[in-house]
């Protein structure tokens, strides 16, 4: 392989390396869960059998990437073909964190008050749009999804404690 | 038993005023619901449900299998569109379909589905004809024995499927087995890898995975740079321009014809069979093919082929529901449900005593196809434009929309957050290079895999020799270790005798 | 503004209409006192299209009439229907949440694993309306013709008889581990996890016997199954020539029963009046029919009943496993 990159990447190396404590923490509790009893396997051998696999393939990915052998990124990732410039991290933060944070929101305040919360955050904060159009695409957006789901489907969508919606 | 006798019955019903508008009513709110991101066919089926409770047999039947076929095609449709998937036999469908929407080809990618699946759903109904309730024993011939060889060959299929490193699938087949473990035990019924969370009890739920994998973990890809202006997809906007072109079409061709019959063959087997059907028609396109470096780089033959084998497998799978009353996947049990509460039972009496309805079903099954297909090549230039909103805007919806739909499937808001977990999951994934489709491969059969080969062991007391006594999963396990051992054998070779010309891949 | 005649008139009939429809309701509501003044729901702790989904379902149909209120029906069968049962618990006794009930979270699941709630104290028993029917079968080609000599063969050939099951821990397996320990025998069981895939390997002749409930049915029908025994305590009139394991001379049966119940400490009249509604409701010929599709067996237990059984079973269940050494006691 000709265009083989000398460094691995950080990244790389690192999940290879969080898959390997996973699947270590997973076999050892699978030991725990007994692996073979009365002549039969138990619980615990399937899940041990398959946590070696996924080690045993992680090991020689890793040996790969340090062989400069990992592959082309584009593959992965069809998005950054289309994208450019640097990271938002800022952006990306408030997505993950608006659909982490959504269902806790969800319980107390219920669904229509939670997704306008979350709507708001994404529309205004993260991706910076103008006060007109995001009235506008939250309030098209919670009243579709509540007419669809609550009221044509029957789905008893969350109330919350204030038992709006 | 006169076959085409039973099959004229069938247009007799199928074509009946009431029968066609249900079955209308049926693919028209299946599309409509299932197009929704994260509602595939078990999560709709199960919310019209209680519609159908009011109808007479025939016709519910009939409208819950267009709900059925509707869904389907709507999932199909998010999996092109968006990348979500919404059921498992779609995941396929994301990878070279979502490719060629990307390359401004998300017309002939919603249209060669269709076609596909009009031709599989004729090949189908003339197997049912042909050979119809003769194949009802295939269903139980297939023991824990020969689903676990048949779902071994199924996971070395899997690692076929990703574009990327053979190594990093197999990782991700590891994952996913091992995330197949989490719940019950299915055979003593102890808890594994819960922590004590009681929803984990049931295991993770396939559709929310998917969801977060693929759809939550596309809107993060998305946001994490700026989209180059010029680089905006350019989707034509006139139905000509979307329609599949001829050049489409003879590629196209072949693949539709051994996914039809792919599909019908493994999808009379309950279990994983539509599943594996899905992407053993892709392997099987991207072995076949003289250009396979075009796979995952939105090839028609990798979106035509599994969505012919998933329409084909979904309507054998009616052959051992009401034949011998055995539900393959959930949707089937749920159509079970609907016709026991009519009073009938689905089983070997039903051809006896209810002839009308199990001929008018498969009968409107086609009929159901075609009315798809009427309906929507109009709607592909509306489909289209969906991609023309602009990210900013798609993006938030679509997570309104899966949180909705994570929501809806238990109504219960922790499968919002285990999506949420997932979604982030995904996104680093797609950082590490590593691919979520084996992944989530993996899960739907490790659950097979494992109940079935503890049976197997229990039934052969401890042995392991009853995997090699059966001749049926003998056959498979052989067929499974060729295809393990061939590209071994290839690599061997090709590293003993230098490549004569070009460079080596 | 302008208005025919016509028009006038049907509008002055339609507020007729309305003005006493609405006495009429309202005097109504008045004489059974103030419950239910609002919808009430009704959790259903399994996946839709199950037995259980569709009798409750049609009870419920036929209750709404009876209660002047319409009864919304919500699935949650996460965590193995334990998330909805925790979530009913701790729910307002207004009378306005209800679950249904049955012996597979109330009695059973706490012996198996840790459950979060209490099935006697955290629950208010309003009725029980039926129960499932469990059979023991083998294919029609099969070498044992009754129950004796099926548990004779298991008895002399040791964990060699397989048995399919839907789970470890259903009513139907505890049933025949029971025959098997109560008989000296040592069966094999073989869980599917449902009824239906078990009675699929038992015909494709991959176990060589099952224990299922009525899905068996119509393959006794069509002569390919039979069956030895029932586990309930009389015969089932579907199948008025299959004994009782009682008749074979064992000196128990296995009740798996269902029923509606809601959180502790609801208010003895609206107790009552919930109880009157769901017990009239077992008359309406929609929801018999339903049992009887589905065969099912459909017996009322009142509300006094009903905790008597619950509270009988939990012991029961709780004996069962224990002697049998499986679930929480597997260890001990």
């Amino acid at each position: 392989m000709t265009d083989a990159r000398a460094r691995p990447a950080p990244g790389d190396v690192a999940a290879l390396l969080v898959i390997l404590a996973l699947v270590a923490a997973a076999g050892q509790r699978s030991l725990a869960y007994g692996l073979w009893s009365y002549g039969e396997p138990g619980p615990g051998l399937f899940p041990l059998l398959v946590s070696a696999v996924a080690a045993f393939f992680a090991v020689l990915a890793l040996i790969a990437t340090f062989a400069g052998a990992g592959p082309a990124e584009a593959e992965f990732d069809p998005e950054s073909a289309q994208q450019e410039g640097p990271m938002l991290w800022g952006k990306i933060a408030l997505y993950a964190g608006v659909v982490l944070a959504w269902p806790w929101l969800m319980v107390p305040l219920g669904f229509v008050v939670s997704t306008a919360i979350a709507l708001f955050v994404v529309l205004r904060l993260a991706e910076r749009m103008a006060w007109a159009p995001t009235a506008a695409v939250l309030v098209a957006a919670v009243g579709l999804s509540w007419l669809v789901f609550d009221r044509l489907l029957g789905v008893p969508l969350p109330h919350g404690l204030l038992g709006i919606g | 038993m006169d076959l085409l006798g039973g099959l004229a019955q069938g247009f007799a019903v199928a074509l009946g005023p009431s029968a066609l508008l249900h079955c209308m009513i049926g693919v028209v709110i299946g599309t409509a619901i299932g197009v929704l991101p994260g509602l595939g066919p078990t999560a709709t089926i199960s919310l019209l449900l209680p519609i159908t409770y009011r109808l007479d047999p025939v016709s519910s039947v009939i409208m819950l299998s267009g709900i059925y076929y509707g869904a389907m095609y709507g999932s199909s449709i998010t999996a092109i569109l968006v990348r979500i998937p919404g059921e498992a036999a779609s995941i396929v469908t994301c990878i070279d379909g979502y490719e060629m929407a990307r390359r401004g080809r998300a017309g002939p990618a919603l249209g060669m589905s269709a076609f596909g699946s009009f031709i599989a759903g004729i090949v189908a109904t003339i197997g049912i004809a042909l050979f119809g309730p003769m194949l009802s024993g295939v269903a139980i011939r297939f023991g824990p024995a020969e689903y676990t060889a048949l779902v071994a060959l199924g996971l070395i299929l899997v690692t076929h499927v990703s574009g990327g490193s053979v190594t990093r699938s197999l990782v991700m087949v590891g994952l996913g087995l091992l995330a197949s473990t989490v719940g019950l035990d299915p055979i003593v019924g102890s808890e594994r890898f819960t922590m004590g969370a009681l929803f984990l009890q049931d295991g993770l739920d396939i559709a929310i995975m998917a969801m977060g994998l693929f759809g939550v973990a596309e809107v993060l890809a998305m946001a994490e740079r700026s989209l180059k202006p010029s680089e905006l997809l350019a989707q034509p906007r006139r139905t000509r321009d979307l329609l599949p072109t001829r050049a489409d079409w003879r590629a196209s061709a072949a693949p539709i014809g051994r996914g039809s019959l792919l599909g019908f063959a493994l999808g009379l087997l309950p279990g994983g069979g539509a599943l594996i059907a899905s992407f053993a028609s892709y392997v099987m396109e991207k072995r076949l093919s003289r250009t396979p470096e075009r796979f995952g780089t939105g090839a028609i033959e990798g979106v035509a082929g599994p969505e012919s084998a998933n329409n084909a497998a979904a309507q054998a799978s009616f052959v051992p529901l009401l034949s011998l009353g055995i539900p393959s996947n959930v949707v089937m049990g749920v159509l079970m449900g609907a016709l026991m509460i009519h009073g009938i039972t689905p089983g070997p009496m039903l051809l006896q005593s209810q002839p009308a309805l199990f001929w008018g079903v498969i009968v409107s099954m086609f009929v159901g196809n075609l009315m798809l297909i009427v309906l929507n090549v109009p709607l592909l230039p509306l489909f289209v434009a969906l991609l023309r909103i602009p990210q900013r805007i798609l993006s938030p919806l679509i997570l309104v929309f899966c949180v909705v739909g994570a929501y809806s499937l238990n109504n219960s808001t922790t499968d919002i957050v285990t999506m949420g977990v997932f979604g982030v999951l995904g996104w680093l994934m797609r950082k590490a290079r590593l691919d979520p489709a084996p992944f989530l491969l993996a899960f739907v059969l490790g659950g097979l895999f494992e109940r079935s080969f503890r049976q197997s062991l229990l039934i052969g007391g401890g042995s392991p020799m009853i995997f090699l006594q059966k001749p049926i999963s003998a056959a498979l396990l052989a067929a499974a270790a060729l295809l393990l051992v061939l590209p071994l054998v290839r690599w061997g070779v090709r590293r003993l005798r230098p490549a004569p010309t070009g460079k080596a891949s | 503004m302008t208005m025919d005649r016509r028009q006038f008139v049907r509008a002055l009939k339609t507020t007729a209409l309305a003005v006493g429809l609405s006495v009429l309701a309202a005097s109504g509501a008045a004489a059974q006192g103030a419950f239910p003044s609002k919808p009430i729901q009704l959790i259903i702790p399994f996946a839709p299209g199950g037995a259980t989904d569709l009798t409750s379902r049609a009870l419920a149909k036929a209750a709404e009439a009876k209660l002047g209120q319409p009864i919304a029906i919500i699935n949650k069968p996460a965590g193995g229907g334990a998330v909805a049962m925790q979530e009913v618990s701790r729910a307002q006794p207004d009378g306005y949440t209800l679950i249904n009930f049955t012996a597979i979270q109330a009695a059973i699941a706490p012996h198996m694993r840790d459950v979060p709630y209490d099935p006697v104290k955290g629950f208010t028993p309003v009725m029980l309306y039926g129960a499932f029917n469990t059979y023991v079968a083998v294919r029609s080609d099969s070498p044992y013709k009754s129950l004796a000599e099926l548990l004779d063969f298991a008895k002399k050939n040791p964990r060699v008889l397989t048995s399919g099951i839907s789970v470890i821990g259903a009513s139907s397996h505890l049933g025949m581990a029971r025959l098997a320990s109560d008989s000296g025998a040592q069966v094999t069981f073989v869980p599917f996890g449902g009824g239906a895939p078990a009675i699929t390997a038992l015909l494709g002749r991959h176990v060589s016997s099952a224990v299922t409930s009525g899905e068996v049915l119509p393959h006794v029908k069509s002569g390919d199954v039979r069956l030895l025994a029932t586990l309930m305590n009389k015969r089932a009139p579907e199948t008025p020539e299959v004994p009782t394991v009682r008749e074979l001379g064992f000196a128990w049966d296995i009740n798996s029963w269902l029923g509606i119940a809601g959180p502790p400490g609801i208010p003895a009249e609206v107790l009552s009046r919930l109880e009157k509604a769901f017990l009239e409701a077992m008359e309406d010929a929609a929801f018999k029919k339903s049992m009887t599709d589905l065969a099912m067996v459909t017996a009322a237990s009142d509300a006094a009943q009903a905790r008597t059984q619950i509270e009988s079973d939990v012991q029961v269940f709780g004996d069962i496993l224990k002697s049998l050494k499986m679930g929480r006691y597997t260890q001990n």
